[in-house]
């Protein structure tokens, strides 16, 4: 295995040499773990793209992607809280927390939402596609001792329009 | 007043005993210790004191049975303690183990000595006594001098007369210094017996313990509180600030090694805040610090020692972990903080609501609140002239009731934090959270394909938007250069699209390199859109390291982060949110003027080269006819904007604090899951990109 990779490293030294300073072009991209030479037809003339998942590329200069999906490596998240009473509320939605004997305790540095409401609230929030739970903590100002903790889970298996609503 | 007939008989045991066997027993202290010692009470006690923090110990034994000693003095010439010894009627040599042998002198008068120092020039002992029978004595403690353990009066108490407790050596210019009861400073020369006034230092009372640090402040303890000044004797009028609150006692005397630092660099005991040092958090400014003293106060979870502020603990453990902001800091309104603490104790807290870079007196927002171990949940009051934008707050915790913003305390801990303030009623949101980071990854060779090591330029940032009623009000963009595999000159440069240029107001505008405020406007000039630019040219800010041709991602060519930039961009009123583009906006990197790029260019396409994220239309500064040059299959009228043929782009967005391919590492053989998330077009190996799904020695480590 070590010898592999010894192997891979040399190759794709030996081959960005002549890079310069924006790095390589197709033919000079890493190859594999042999030392194939790629075929020039790569990056040039495929017309129609729809990839298959199912796919292996030995490189990245190799790889076909759907022209329409940007990479993007994070879900929306719409949110909702329906402030019964319309008390004075803080409202945070975060990823960082700990369940304990003490209860939730929520890193608020972690949060991508935070608002002061007097009434109910929706927004939509964009999530790191690694993050698959989230808080929402309430705090009211008229009982600071007893704030309010709801946790949503991600359903990976959703492909619908993620939802994190509360009441 | 010693009592002559049992000094007589004292005397006379230590001429029998001879003077060449007390060296035999005591073994000296380690060489110049960074602690001060003070000698206490009638029966007396020896106690280590940490200067900079206040905090004190009993060093010496349960049974040391030592009668009343004053005059103590740290010798740098042996590194022994020296003192006057009431009951012996001389001086006594205290080693390591706080063994103490008197010793024998000729010429001592019948009197007792609370004043005097060991210089630091030469091996003499210096004692003072008011009174025109006594004044200003001098004992060799040189073995090979002539007046060896004579003790020889310099000066009468007439002629040098002074209301002092204690006086220090200066350590390096031969002029001990002390401050009399009203106040005055004095600087004394002992060999002449004169002594001049250098200023009225601004404090009085009885100062029974004096200190010099190596790079001559003098520190004066003062018997009645125990409250340690610090004074300057560099400057043209040396006034005291406040230090420490340290140990009080009506017979007080105090020592140290003059040459020492007053926080060890290699054993500190010392924690410190991290707030900038306008808000005093170095030693030097007084910074807020605390002893950890026996560990058992402190905020959150732990708290680590360091010898000043700023300075890495090699712990690699975050200690700044006891507050919790749970809710927003709004201008005018009450907010909620949860104070975690490991004990009883005191909080005090400030916030820079001016953000003028310091903690007034009117910016502290906790006074003296009493919180127990465990969370505290404290409510306080932003006032309603707080600023909007980032600030500082300081928050500590203590056994002292009432402390300031700087200044030393003997136990506790102070953590700093870097907050918001924001307007009454504002949203915040943030992208890819308040306080982690997403990153951005350019392959600069556009447009021609490049190798995907994905590390052309890497860029680390967050975004943060204020929003009310639908108006957006303020954005702010935070980052830091990673990365840059590439010796192309790029600028880079983010784009808020739906925004024009003069929905920004330009006079709140701040933007900040490293820190500091820069003075050119970021803001592009001569555009509708609103465009900022972070840099011209990145290689104005980085350089690659020694033996490196690249910045960060060679092995072995490791380098701290050379760049961060921060941007806050208040807008003009009535701006919709609605009409601006969500996180992450639109970063890019443009090509530097008069620098070329690949053959695609006739000449050097300067700013109207640009590199965007995956269909991503360019500003209105980009020349649009060089979509479609070279590998770029740029479909301007389907809305798809620099790609290839493939479908790949030259830039990828990852809101992850990414670990970056090594030079010439195809991201696949960094990261064995991005080919299927591709592939499958988002659908499969989404977290592709954690640091749990690389391959180690194929991504960039430090």
């Amino acid at each position: 295995m070590k010898l592999t990779n010894i192997i891979v490293v040399s190759v794709i030294s030996l081959s960005l040499v002549a890079c310069g300073g924006g790095g390589g072009d197709a033919s000079s991209a890493p190859s594999s773990t042999t030392a194939t030479v790629l075929p020039e037809a790569d990056v040039a003339v495929i017309d129609v793209i729809e990839p298959d998942p199912n796919a292996i590329y030995e490189t990245t200069a190799e790889l076909l992607v759907s022209k329409s999906f940007r990479l993007e490596q994070a879900y929306e998240l719409a949110v909702s809280y329906k402030n019964e009473d319309n008390r004075s509320t803080y409202l945070s939605v975060c990823t960082e927390f700990t369940e304990g004997k003490q209860g939730i305790d929520v890193k608020y540095n972690s949060c991508l939402l935070r608002t002061s409401l007097e009434g109910d609230y929706a927004n939509t929030l964009t999530v790191a596609n690694d993050k698959n739970r989230l808080v929402m903590a309430i705090w009211y100002v008229d009982d600071m001792e007893n704030p309010r903790y709801e946790i949503w889970e991600n359903d990976s298996t959703d492909k619908g329009v993620r939802t994190f609503d509360v009441n | 007043m010693i009592n002559s007939a049992r000094k007589k008989i004292i005397t006379g045991i230590l001429l029998s005993i001879g003077l060449s066997s007390f060296g035999l027993k005591a073994q000296p202290f380690k060489e110049c210790p960074t602690e001060a010692f003070l000698v206490q009470d009638k029966l007396a006690n020896l106690y280590g004191v940490q200067l900079a923090t206040g905090f004190y110990q009993k060093s010496s034994p349960v049974d040391w049975n030592q009668q009343k000693m004053n005059a103590l003095a740290f010798s740098i010439h042996d590194s022994y303690l020296y003192a006057f010894s009431y009951y012996y009627g001389t001086i006594v040599r205290i080693g390591a183990g706080y063994q103490v042998d008197p010793i024998a002198l000729s010429g001592v008068p019948n009197i007792g000595f609370y004043v005097g120092d060991i210089s630091v020039l030469e091996n003499a002992y210096y004692l003072y006594h008011p009174g025109s029978s006594f004044g200003l004595f001098r004992v060799s403690l040189d073995e090979n001098s002539d007046d060896y353990l004579q003790m020889k009066n310099v000066v009468s108490g007439t002629t040098l007369n002074h209301a002092i407790y204690d006086l220090a050596f200066h350590p390096d210019n031969g002029f001990a210094y002390a401050v009399d009861r009203w106040g005055n400073l004095w600087k004394i020369d002992v060999h002449a017996g004169t002594s001049v006034k250098l200023s009225n230092v601004g404090e009085a009372g009885t100062f029974g313990a004096v200190y010099f640090d190596v790079m001559g402040n003098l520190y004066i303890s003062r018997n009645s509180d125990g409250n340690i000044f610090r004074i300057n004797t560099n400057w043209d009028y040396p006034v005291a600030e406040f230090f420490a609150y340290g140990p009080s006692s009506s017979n007080n005397d105090g020592a140290r090694c003059a040459l020492a630092p007053i926080v060890s660099q290699d054993s500190p005991t010392t924690d410190f805040g991290d707030a900038p040092d306008s808000y005093g958090s170095s030693i030097n400014n007084n910074g807020a610090r605390h002893d950890v003293g026996d560990g058992t106060l402190f905020l959150g979870e732990n708290v680590i020692t360091e010898p000043n502020a700023y300075a890495d603990n090699g712990s690699g453990v975050e200690d700044n972990d006891g507050i919790q902001f749970v809710t927003g800091v709004e201008a005018g309104k009450t907010a909620m903080v949860d104070i975690t603490a490991s004990a009883d104790g005191f909080v005090n807290a400030w916030i820079d609501a001016d953000k003028d870079g310091e903690f007034d007196v009117d910016e502290q927002i906790i006074t003296s609140e009493v919180v127990s171990s465990g969370s505290n949940i404290v409510a306080y009051d932003l006032p309603t002239w707080g600023e909007t934008g980032t600030t500082w707050a300081r928050f500590r915790l203590s056994s002292e009731e009432s402390i300031a913003a700087i200044g030393g305390v003997s136990d506790g801990e102070v953590e700093d934090y870097k907050i918001n303030i924001v307007e009454q009623n504002v949203t915040a949101m943030h992208y890819p959270s308040a306080d982690s980071w997403a990153t951005l990854a350019f392959e600069d060779n556009w447009p021609l394909v490049g190798d995907y090591d994905m590390n052309d330029l890497v860029v680390r940032y967050r975004l943060s938007s204020y929003d009310a009623e639908g108006n957006l009000l303020r954005v702010k963009i935070e980052g830091e250069v990673v990365a840059m595999g590439a010796s192309y000159h790029n600028g880079f440069a983010f784009r808020l699209p739906g925004l024009l240029r003069s929905q920004v107001d330009t006079d709140r505008l701040l933007f900040k390199i490293n820190g500091v405020d820069q003075n050119v406007m970021p803001l592009e000039a001569d555009k509708d859109e609103a465009i900022f630019i972070i840099a011209n040219d990145l290689w104005d800010f980085v350089t690659a390291g020694e033996d490196c041709k690249y910045y960060r991602t060679e092995i072995g060519c490791g380098s701290n982060i050379q760049m961060t930039f921060s941007l806050e961009i208040p807008l003009e009123v009535n701006v919709n949110k609605a009409d601006v583009a969500s996180f992450p906006y639109d970063p890019f990197i443009f090509s530097s003027e008069g620098q070329e790029r690949n053959y695609v260019f006739g000449e050097a396409p300067g700013r109207r080269f640009e590199i965007h994220l995956k269909n991503q239309a360019p500003t209105e500064a980009f020349q649009d006819n060089f979509l479609g040059r070279g590998d770029d299959a740029s479909e301007a009228d389907s809305g798809e904007y620099f790609i290839n043929a493939n479908g790949m782009p030259w830039a990828i967005n990852i809101p992850y604090e990414w670990e970056h391919p090594v030079e010439y590492m195809d991201i696949k053989y960094a990261y064995p899951d991005f080919h299927r998330f591709v592939t499958s077009s988002g659908q499969l190996n989404i977290d592709w990109f954690t640091v749990e799904n690389n391959v180690t020695k194929n991504v960039f480590k430090q």
